[in-house]
């Protein structure tokens, strides 16, 4: 219904504060370079002009725990007229927000209050993340407010990193890291070759400190955009290894290498009891009749995936430490730490090796050379037979048995051995391997298009193809199956839909059905005007104004093979050209061809790395403006 | 002072509320709700089999049941409930579905009970399962401090497919405000997404409660179960085997599916906004006309001694029909938009003190009835005839099903002459005189009129008319030429609208800035900025409201880019727009606006040396109805009568000549609409007119292929291609 009133709340109350508006206001210098800054930086609403970042490090002696003191302070000045922005600061059980404040320009408190919450995100059901948040109006062009907060890290090696640019443009920003002599830091410089730096070391003479300073001027605002890579892979940034420190004269180590990780890791693991009576029977259930340890390996596995729930959980410790696989088994849920857990345990009532293993997924940069928490995200079980690593990930479903889900193909993984670790890497996938297939068949009827369609899904093709129609209301799946084919558009009609087993994952999945497909030959005079591509495939994948690398969800190839009879009568007049590309990341070809009797359009798109790479950003522009040309020519058919 | 000392009392009272809550009879005690629900006469301790008709449904409900307790605690009526739902889980979507309940808080209290396929049974503890989500940390407003919410949500623990789920919520429909004497009315629909065994609905009431009941579509009538003895009344709805609904278009859920219906009242008094029936706990199941017309005796004032428009009609030379639209949109500024620009600088800012402080003592008119008083006592005192109409929505059904006085729509038709009559609702910013709001239009309603004096007197039931399809009419003029060759269109659109069409877009395309001004000049009202006495506020607003301008205007520029983009389904570049009337004084007038901008050319295909243009994309996305929905059941239920002219104005590039023009000449009509497209070719100028046009709110079903012929026909010209030949 229409909304009547742009005022509803007409509450009159006089609370209003009073204060002289001229000490705030900008001046005239100031306004002068918010638009100086506005024409260097278009599309932006606000800049920083200073940001300031001191790092100190402290020695807490009652929980004998290295402790990080981080300080900001942050000016922003308004480039458009009028501007509101949100003000958030993140932290959780193992840091705390203290003096926070935000300012007029003349020093005076501007009254932000900020409110205190959990941090709820989508894809996390629970976590200790919480937000102190608030609304900032810049009201003028100018307008300058002072932002400032320190955060407290109870233990260092929750402190892991910090950024140099910012998703506002910055004019100036330094970070100071003071490090005291008697603590062992090593501060990584990741990606600083993007961005231009100036860094000075000092020794503070007395203090027994050496002091970094990282100065960055003039830099650009971090672009948003979807389909991004992880930020430790593109954004400039300092990764900080608190290694030891000698607090008290002995010296203590922190996490000093990959060892000292693994053992915090499976000093955690440790702690857990195992009880995992309730799971025996069950698991003996699975693997009754299964004869061959794959078969028994396969059965537990495809269990995990299709009958324990993914929720994620990141709760201060329990971030880091799984759950009992008894709980697990009981709720039918967990996160992949559970669910690593539960596969880790039912393997072992089988019979079989298995271990628990930390893994950083693709969006994570760095690798296990160092020693950082930073490094991993996820957790799966890997079950050894004989020399044979099976490396299962419940978290995915619908997932074959010996293949990877993209995100963690290529990725180190840390394997549980007791006092030690082993170190393997994740196999990777080639895009043959998830190959969508498309045949149509087609005639010319009238202005239509008739015939059969025939699509093969392998791979992670199938595996994705599968999660969604299972996940389906059972009742409108062919509704819905229906709908994914012809995307609503009525000049679709399908017909006779048939489609393998979708509860079979070790199979490649084949969907047929008959089409007719309205509206898609143009007739004028004696020709005919055919356009053969309906789906005109990565014609939306638009990158004009793309920065970063696009990330696939998998590496991806699809070949599309359609036949159209020449009606009686007809002969071809003109045919698309062919195109194709072909470079480090990707290979496309579009390939016509005719005899008398048919013509045959072949389309080959393959994603060989899952990704377009920055590098390759342009390459996909320029072939993007051919493409789309090519998804407008016709085949032209004529009267003989 | 006195707002706050209401505050303090009502936490008071909450806080002894929650301490007495077992005190009141029939109700349960918070923390017995499982024993409450899973007792030991629990029909559903074994639950019954899933009929095979529904094996392949994604779930089953077993069981709806929702119970009501109403009650009177310190002269205020409380709704506590309990809702029930038996459900089994037949496919993944439906677990998904279930699997996680949000929003638990102190006062929502949640049981939940698993029995999995071999028939064992598992009862979640759902307060060590659940986790707490959010907070609010005690945030200040106005020196109040709010107590902290808490807040938590439940994943449920082993939940697979074939479970059945078994689970009841407790809690408290809203916080009792004194002095209100009735509860919220209930409308429960009884079908929904799934298929239902049994539903069942009580209303523990009392028996010295007023109780209206009115059950629709096949719904199940009560059935009185109280107990002989004590206070307590009890009414109970059953029905068994219920097919699930799917949503269609052109569709209202009330006139089809059951449902019930029902409000429970404390007190018969004027002040009770519900129909109360003559005796206590009889069950009230009609309104009566005379029931009507004494509701409205008690709460309308026709002489209201107005007097507000009197000085801007005074020494003006206004016919009678002038004078009386002249003070609706006189008082649609003096009690309503001249306290924009104040709500405005309030909502954002824009000056150091409270902007309603300065306006002497700000009277404004937000509420329905508040304005049929003024406006009616107008008319009595410039003697000129009217009537009040009561109308219901025709989505929520007919007048005769009337049960609840906050289903009802006031506005007045004037009978100046009773030929040509006039009517007028509550006005909001942008409302014409001569209107009626279109979702009343082809209901029947009550129609009340005065006798001699000012009371309300006779009531009699009316047809409210419906609009004809050429008042509600779009008017969109499009110019195309192709630039840089054939890479880019560039496009000016010309909008005009009339009638209902303008009233759904008039709020969208006006913002709050771009009217005020004509209002102040036309009405010679005091704009903000010259009220405002004191140099901080003057200094500030002078800055701070032309930034503020700047920054709504951008904003909306970007909206409608978007919703163009969507409209035409392309992306579009160098956009611009602008309003050129906004049809505000009048209805018959016009809003209209213009966009100019520039597009890829998307809408080309190549065909060797010669193009094919799209241009049956420019009448919009036109409704696709799928092959499933041709055989449709229902009766078709659209909002108005309606129709949109297209007209576009394409210069043929030199060296190219046209093609395919035949297949733009297009006539489908019948009594239900239609639709028409024409061409004419002058030099290098295609013009293509288009016509389409709805006849009717509502058709029957039985037209439905008529109805179709003319979609259908309006869709494939949608599709339509033009050659463009090289010569």
């Amino acid at each position: 219904m229409i909304s009547k009133y742009y005022f509803l709340l007409l509450l009159l109350f006089t609370s209003f504060i009073v204060t002289s508006q001229k000490k705030f206001e900008p001046t005239e210098e100031d306004i002068l370079l918010a638009k100086e800054l506005s024409s260097s930086y278009p599309d932006e609403d606000i800049a920083l002009l200073k940001h300031s970042e001191i790092i100190d490090f402290d020695y807490d002696k009652k929980a004998d725990k290295v402790i990080v003191k981080n300080k900001f302070k942050q000016e922003f000045i308004n480039l458009k007229s009028r501007t509101e922005i949100p003000l958030f600061i993140g932290y959780d059980d193992q840091s705390k927000i203290q003096d926070v404040y935000v300012n007029h320009r003349n020093g005076q408190s501007a009254g932000v209050r900020f409110k205190d919450e959990y941090y709820n995100q989508e894809e996390l059901f629970h976590s200790d993340a919480r937000i102190k948040w608030a609304g900032l109006n810049f009201p003028l062009l100018g307008y300058k407010y002072t932002f400032g907060y320190k955060k407290k890290y109870k233990d260092v090696k929750y402190f892991v990193n910090t950024f140099l640019d910012s998703y506002f443009p910055i004019v100036q920003k330094t970070i100071t890291v003071n490090i005291p002599n008697w603590l062992d830091v090593e501060i990584k410089e990741i990606n600083m070759e993007t961005i231009s730096v100036k860094k000075d070391k000092k020794e503070i003479e007395n203090n027994g400190i050496t002091q970094y300073t990282y100065t960055i001027e003039n830099v650009e605002a971090v672009t948003k955009e979807e389909n991004s890579i992880g930020p430790t892979h593109y954004r400039p940034h300092l990764l900080f290894l608190a290694k030891s420190h000698t607090k008290n004269d002995t010296k203590q180590v922190l996490l000093n290498n990959t060892k000292d990780l693994y053992k915090w890791y499976h000093s955690l693991v440790l702690q857990l009891n195992n009880d995992t009576e309730s799971l025996k029977e069950k698991t003996l259930s699975i693997i009754a009749n299964k004869n061959t340890d794959e078969e028994k390996i396969k059965a537990i596995y495809y269990w995990v995936q299709d009958n324990i729930r993914y929720i994620a959980f990141e709760d201060g410790i329990a971030g880091f430490k799984p759950e009992e696989a008894a709980n697990v088994y009981r709720k039918k849920y967990g996160d992949c730490k559970g669910m690593a857990n539960l596969t880790k345990q039912m393997m072992k009532i089988a019979g079989f090796d298995a271990r628990l293993s930390w893994i950083g997924t693709r969006r994570i940069a760095y690798d296990y050379s160092l020693p950082t928490i930073a490094v991993d995200n996820h957790m799966i079980c890997t079950v050894i037979v004989n020399d044979q690593k099976y490396f299962l990930d419940a978290t995915e479903k619908y997932n074959p048995l010996g293949t990877y889900a993209e995100r963690i193909q290529k990725k180190q993984v840390l394997i549980e051995n007791d006092e030690d670790y082993i170190l393997d890497t994740i196999p990777s996938n080639v895009s043959k391997n998830n190959i969508k297939t498309v045949v149509s068949s087609l005639k010319i009827e009238e202005e239509k298009l008739t015939g059969t369609i025939k699509r093969k899904y392998e791979g992670e093709s199938k595996t994705d193809f599968l999660y969604n129609i299972n996940n389906l209301k059972k009742d409108k799946k062919n509704e819905v199956l229906e709908y994914y084919i012809g995307r609503g558009d009525k000049n679709l009609v399908l017909d006779d839909i048939s489609i393998t087993d979708i509860s079979n994952r070790d199979q490649d999945l084949h969907l047929s059905y008959n089409i007719i497909q309205n509206n898609a030959i143009s007739s004028f005079e004696n020709e005919l005007y055919i356009d053969i591509d309906y789906y005109k495939s990565y014609q939306q994948l638009d990158f004009d104004k793309r920065k970063t690398a696009f990330v696939l969800p998998y590496k991806t190839l699809e070949n599309t093979s359609t036949t159209i009879e020449i009606p009686e009568g007809y002969i071809v007049k003109e045919l698309p050209e062919n195109l194709s590309v072909n470079n480090k990341d990707f290979e496309i070809s579009f390939n016509y061809k005719s005899n008398k009797d048919e013509i045959i359009y072949e389309k080959n798109i393959n994603f060989k790395n899952a990704i377009i790479s920055k590098t390759e950003l342009s390459a996909w522009k320029e072939f993007h403006k051919k493409l789309k040309k090519q998804y407008q020519q016709q085949i032209i058919l004529t009267k003989e | 002072m006195k707002k706050t000392s209401n505050l303090v009392t009502k936490i008071i009272f909450i806080i002894s509320f929650i301490q007495t809550i077992a005190v009141y009879g029939q109700l349960p005690k918070i923390d017995n709700l499982a024993e409450y629900i899973w007792s030991e006469d629990d029909q559903y301790a074994e639950l019954p089999a899933i009929p095979d008709k529904w094996q392949n449904e994604s779930a089953v409900v077993i069981l709806s049941d929702t119970d009501y307790y109403y009650f009177k605690a310190k002269k205020a009526l409380n709704t506590h409930i309990i809702i029930r739902r038996i459900i089994k889980l037949n496919d993944q979507a439906s677990v998904n579905e279930y699997s996680e309940f949000n929003q638990l808080g102190q006062n929502k209290q949640l049981i939940v009970k698993i029995t999995k396929p071999n028939g064992s049974i598992n009862i979640i503890d759902v307060d060590s399962e659940k986790v707490e989500t959010s907070e609010s940390d005690g945030t200040v407003i106005s020196g109040i401090i709010y107590k902290s919410v808490k807040k938590s949500k439940l994943a449920i623990p082993d939940l697979e497919i074939g479970d059945i789920i078994d689970y009841s919520i407790y809690y408290k429909e809203r916080e009792p405000i004194m002095g209100v004497l009735e509860a919220p009315s209930v409308r429960d629909v009884i079908s929904g997404e799934y298929p239902i065994m049994n539903y069942e609905l009580d209303i523990h009431s009392k028996k010295d409660f007023f109780i209206s009941i009115k059950t629709e579509n096949g719904a199940p009538q009560p059935t009185d179960i109280s107990p002989e003895k004590g206070k307590n009344k009890r009414y109970s709805f059953k029905m068994k085997d219920i097919e699930k609904i799917d949503p269609i278009m052109w569709e209202y859920t009330l006139l089809d599916a059951p449902y019930v219906k029902f409000q429970i009242a404390l007190e018969k008094e004027k002040k009770t906004e519900a129909f109360v029936g003559e005796e206590k706990s009889k069950i009230k199941d009609n309104v009566t006309d005379e029931e009507v017309l004494n509701y409205y005796k008690g709460i309308t004032v026709f002489d209201h001694g107005y007097k507000g428009s009197d000085k801007y009609l005074k020494d003006k030379d206004f016919s009678k029909k002038e004078r009386i639209e002249e003070a609706y949109y006189y008082m649609r500024q003096y009690y309503l938009n001249q306290f924009i620009e104040a709500a405005v600088a309030y909502q954002n800012d824009l000056t150091v003190d409270n902007p309603f402080q300065f306006y002497a003592f700000p009277k404004y008119i937000t509420k329905e009835l508040k304005f049929i008083n003024y406006y009616a006592s107008f008319l009595r005192e410039e003697k000129i005839p009217f009537e009040m109409i009561a109308a219901i929505p025709r989505s929520q059904g007919k007048i005769d099903d009337l049960l609840f006085p906050d289903d009802i729509t006031l506005f007045l038709k004037i009978n100046l002459d009773p030929e040509k009559p006039l009517f007028v609702s509550q006005f909001g910013n942008h409302t014409n005189f001569n209107y009626i709001p279109y979702y009343l239009e082809g209901n029947e309603a009550y129609s009340l009129e005065t006798g001699k004096g000012h009371r309300l007197e006779t009531i009699k039931k009316v047809m409210i008319p419906v609009s004809d399809y050429k008042r509600n009419n779009s008017n969109q003029e499009y110019d195309i030429t192709f630039v840089d060759g054939f890479e880019k269109i560039k496009v000016f659109k010309k909008s005009e609208l009339k009638g209902h069409n303008k009233v759904s877009e008039i709020n969208d395309r006006l913002n709050s800035l771009n009217f005020t001004e004509e209002d102040h000049e036309k009405y010679n009202t005091k704009r903000l900025y010259d009220r405002l006495k004191k140099k901080r506020n003057k200094k500030k607003y002078e800055k701070e409201f032309p930034a503020f301008k700047e920054k709504i205007v951008s904003v909306q520029k970007e909206s409608y880019e978007e919703s163009l983009e969507e409209e035409l389904d392309f992306k579009i570049e160098d956009f611009s727009f602008e309003v050129l009337e906004t049809g505000r004084y009048n209805i018959e007038d016009v809003l209209s606006y213009k966009e100019e901008f520039l597009a890829a050319n998307d809408l080309l295909k190549r065909a060797g040396p010669n193009y094919l243009f799209e241009i049956g994309k420019f009448i919009g996305g036109q409704i696709a109805i799928e092959e499933k929905d041709k055989g449709r059941e229902e009766d078709i239920r659209m909002p108005y009568p309606r129709s949109f002219n297209n007209t576009i104005n394409l210069t043929i590039p030199d060296g190219y000549e046209v093609a395919g023009l035949d297949k733009l000449d297009i006539e489908v009509k019948n009594e239900t609409g239609g639709f028409t497209s024409n061409h004419t070719l002058e030099g290098n100028k295609l013009t293509i007119s288009t016509f389409k046009y709805y006849t009717h709110n509502y058709e029957p079903n039985t037209n439905w292929s008529k109805m179709l012929e003319f979609l259908e026909a309006a869709y494939q010209f949608s599709q339509q291609k033009i050659l463009l030949k090289k010569q």
